[in-house]
C-alpha cells in the first residue's frame, strides 16, 4: 500500500468533503514530488483561482466574482480578430458562464467549427449550413412528395366522371429495384425507428427535449434528423444506442443560444460538431472493434491502469477483493462522455473541461473518471461487492467541481 | 404518408387457386399499414395471409365468404380522409355510379371502396371518390370472363391522395397512378 498518496486520505476524499481541512489539498506531502512539481508548474494564477481548494470554502460572492471576471475574459478572448485556442482552452477548462450564449461558441471553436480567425467564421458558417441543408435533402427522402413533385397539376377534372390515369414508369410503392426512392425509404425505416425510441427518451426530464410544447418536438425532430444524417453518411457506424445522449447538451447549447441566427441554425451547426466530438470516439461505437486496442474495452483497460497507477489500494480492493469488472460502471460513463451521471447543468460544466483539453477529450476523460473513483474511495473501500457496484452505477451527486480538481490532479 | 392497400375479389379457392405469384412477391411485410377489402376473399386462409402482410385488416362480407362475421360495411378515417367499405352486391345496378353516390352519402365518406364487379373502375364523383380495386386474383365475375387481375394502393397524406393502380396485363405488371385532392369543405356543400 506504500504508493498510495498520501493526499488521497486526506479529508477532501471523505464524504464531507466540504469541512476545512486542516492539510490544504494544494501541498500535498513529500513522497509525491511529481505532483508537487505539475502543482508548481500551473502557478498561474487564474488557473488557481479556478480550481484551488481554497477558492472552494470562498464565499458565494467571490466566486460570482470570479465567474463574472471570467466571462469578461472569454468575452475579450473571443473578440480577438485571431483566436488564442490555448488561452481560451484554459479560460475554459476552469468552466463556462451559462449567460449570453458564450458557452456555444466556445464550444464551437473548442471542436475546431468555427475556424480560428475571426472573420472567416461567417463564410464559413454560411458554407456548413448550406453542406447540412444539402445532406437532409439528399438524406431524408419523403417518396410522396417525390411522386408528386414530378407531377404538374393534379388532377383538376371536372366533377364526375372516370379519373385519368397516368402511367408509372418507375417508382412506386411496391417497388423493389435499388433505384426507387420508395425501396430506399422502406430500407431506411428500420433506422428511423430505432433512432426515433431514442430520442423519445432522451432527458425524458427536460422540458427542452420533453416539453409540452411544439418546441420540444422539434428538438426532437432535430435530434433525430442529426442522428439519421450521420448514420447514412458514416455507413460503418450507423446508429448506435447512446449517440442521442452524446448530441443532447450539443443541441441544447445551440438552440438556447441568444442569436437568433445561430439559434435558427443550431440543428447544422449541432451535426457538425457532433461529427468531430465523434471522431475522436467513434471507435468506441463501433461493434467490430470492441476487442481492438481502439475499441471501448481497450480504452476501459486504460483507465483501469490508471486508476492502479495512482491508487493502487483502491484498484486492488475493486478489482481484486470485490472483484468488479470496471466495464459494469465505466462502459456507460466512457462511451456516453459522462452525460448520464450527473445533472444536466453539471455535464455541461464538465463538457467545458472536457472539450478544453489539448490532448483531446479521451485522455481528460479517463482522468476524469479515475477521479471520479478516487472521489468516492473511503465508500468503495469500505463497501461490498453489491454496495460498491451500486454506488458507482448511480453515482452520487456530489461537486462536480471537487471531481474536475482531482482530475486535473492525477495529471503526471 | 400512410399506405392503404385495397384488394377484394379473390375467390379463393372455387375461381382462382392464390394471388398471382409477380402480386404476391411485391406484397411484403412492413410497407402497409393499412388493407381494406371489400370481401368475397373466400376462405380464412386469406384473411390469416392478409393479417400476415400488416395487421390492420379490414373485411367487408361478400356474398361468397366463408368467415360469417363481417358487417356489411364499413367505416374507418385515415389521415384527412373518411373511408367506406362495402363489398356492393348489395347496390344495385351494379357498378353503377349513381347508385354507388347514395351509399356513399349514406355512409358519408370521402373515399368509397366497393367491389363485386371485378372491374379496376375509380371515378370522382361530386368532390369524392369511388374506387373499384378490380379482383386481385383476375377471378371471373357473373358479368365477364375477361378479368385483368389488380388491386390497389393508396398513399395518403393529409388531404391528399396517390391512387396506385396495379394491373396484371399479359404477365406484366402495368403501374398507373391518380392524384386526388380532397376539396376544401365547403365545396362539398353544393
Amino acid at each position: 500500500m506504500s504508493s498510495v498518496p498520501a493526499w488521497l486520505n486526506s479529508s477532501s476524499f471523505s464524504p464531507r468533503a466540504r469541512s476545512p481541512p486542516e492539510t490544504p489539498p494544494e501541498t500535498p506531502p513529500p513522497p509525491r514530488p511529481p505532483l508537487v512539481e505539475a502543482l508548481v508548474e500551473r502557478a498561474d494564477p487564474l488557473m488557481q483561482a479556478g480550481s484551488s481548494g481554497q477558492q472552494e470554502e470562498a464565499t458565494s460572492h467571490d466566486v460570482s466574482r470570479s465567474e463574472s471576471s471570467r466571462a469578461e475574459q472569454l468575452q475579450a478572448e473571443l473578440e480577438k480578430p485571431r483566436i488564442d485556442l490555448n488561452a481560451l482552452r484554459q479560460l475554459a477548462t476552469q468552466g463556462i458562464p451559462d449567460s449570453g450564449g458564450i458557452r456555444a461558441v466556445v464550444w464551437k471553436l473548442l471542436l475546431g467549427y468555427l475556424p480560428r480567425i475571426r472573420s472567416q467564421w461567417e463564410e464559413e458558417l454560411a458554407k456548413k449550413r448550406e453542406q447540412y441543408a444539402q445532406f437532409s435533402q439528399e438524406l431524408i427522402v419523403n417518396p410522396s412528395e417525390k411522386s408528386r413533385a414530378s407531377e404538374a397539376s393534379d388532377g383538376d377534372l371536372p366533377s364526375g366522371g372516370e379519373l385519368r390515369r397516368e402511367s408509372v414508369e418507375g417508382d412506386h410503392p411496391l417497388a423493389s429495384g435499388q433505384a426507387s426512392v420508395w425501396h430506399q425509404f422502406f430500407q431506411d425505416t428500420e433506422l428511423w425507428e430505432q433512432i426515433d425510441r431514442d430520442v423519445k427518451r432522451t432527458h425524458p426530464d427536460l422540458p427542452f427535449f420533453n416539453g409540452a410544447d411544439g418546441g420540444s418536438n422539434e428538438n426532437q425532430g432535430a435530434l433525430g434528423r442529426i442522428l439519421f444524417i450521420f448514420a447514412k453518411l458514416n455507413p460503418g457506424i450507423k446508429y448506435v444506442q447512446g449517440m442521442n445522449e452524446v448530441l443532447a447538451p450539443l443541441l441544447y447549447i445551440f438552440r438556447t443560444d441568444p442569436d437568433d441566427k445561430n439559434k435558427e441554425h443550431a440543428e447544422a451547426d449541432a451535426f457538425f460538431c457532433f461529427v468531430e466530438l465523434l471522431s475522436d470516439f467513434r471507435d468506441h461505437f463501433c461493434q467490430q472493434l470492441d476487442n481492438s486496442e481502439v475499441g471501448i474495452r481497450a480504452t476501459i483497460t486504460r483507465l483501469s491502469n490508471l486508476l492502479k497507477q495512482r491508487d493502487e489500494e483502491l484498484w486492488l480492493h475493486l478489482n481484486v477483493k470485490i472483484q468488479i469488472n470496471p466495464q459494469f460502471y465505466a462502459f456507460r460513463w466512457i462511451t456516453l462522455l459522462l452525460t448520464q451521471e450527473f445533472d444536466f447543468p453539471d455535464c455541461l460544466r464538465l463538457w467545458d473541461t472536457l472539450l478544453s483539453n489539448k490532448d483531446g477529450p479521451l485522455e481528460i476523460l479517463l482522468r476524469l473518471c479515475c477521479a471520479m473513483v478516487i472521489c468516492i474511495r473511503t465508500r468503495l473501500l469500505g463497501g461490498d461487492f453489491t454496495d460498491n457496484l451500486k454506488l458507482l452505477q448511480n453515482y452520487p451527486s456530489t461537486d462536480i467541481d471537487g471531481i474536475i480538481v482531482t482530475a486535473d490532479r492525477l495529471r503526471l | 404518408m400512410v399506405l392503404v392497400l385495397a384488394l377484394g375479389d379473390l375467390h379463393i379457392p372455387h375461381r382462382a387457386p392464390d394471388l398471382p405469384p409477380k402480386f404476391k412477391q411485391m406484397l411484403v411485410p412492413g410497407k402497409i399499414q393499412h388493407i381494406l377489402s371489400p370481401g368475397n376473399l373466400c376462405i380464412k386462409e386469406v384473411q390469416d395471409y392478409l393479417k400476415g402482410l400488416c395487421s390492420d385488416v379490414h373485411i367487408v362480407k361478400g356474398e361468397y365468404d366463408e368467415v360469417q362475421n363481417y358487417p356489411e360495411h364499413k367505416v374507418l378515417t385515415i389521415g384527412g380522409f373518411k373511408l367506406g367499405i362495402c363489398h356492393g352486391h348489395q347496390v344495385v345496378p351494379w357498378g353503377d355510379v349513381e347508385s354507388l353516390a347514395m351509399l356513399q352519402r349514406q355512409l358519408d365518406v370521402d373515399i368509397l371502396i366497393t367491389g363485386h364487379t371485378h372491374q379496376f373502375k375509380a371515378y370522382k364523383h361530386q368532390g369524392r371518390l369511388m374506387i373499384n380495386p378490380g379482383s386481385a386474383t383476375g377471378a371471373y365475375s357473373s358479368i365477364t370472363y375477361d378479368v385483368n387481375p389488380s388491386f390497389v394502393l393508396m398513399d395518403i397524406d393529409g388531404q391528399r391522395v396517390v391512387v396506385y393502380v396495379y394491373e396484371l396485363v399479359n404477365g406484366e405488371v402495368k403501374v398507373d397512378k391518380i392524384d386526388f385532392r380532397k376539396p376544401p369543405p365547403q365545396a362539398n356543400e353544393s
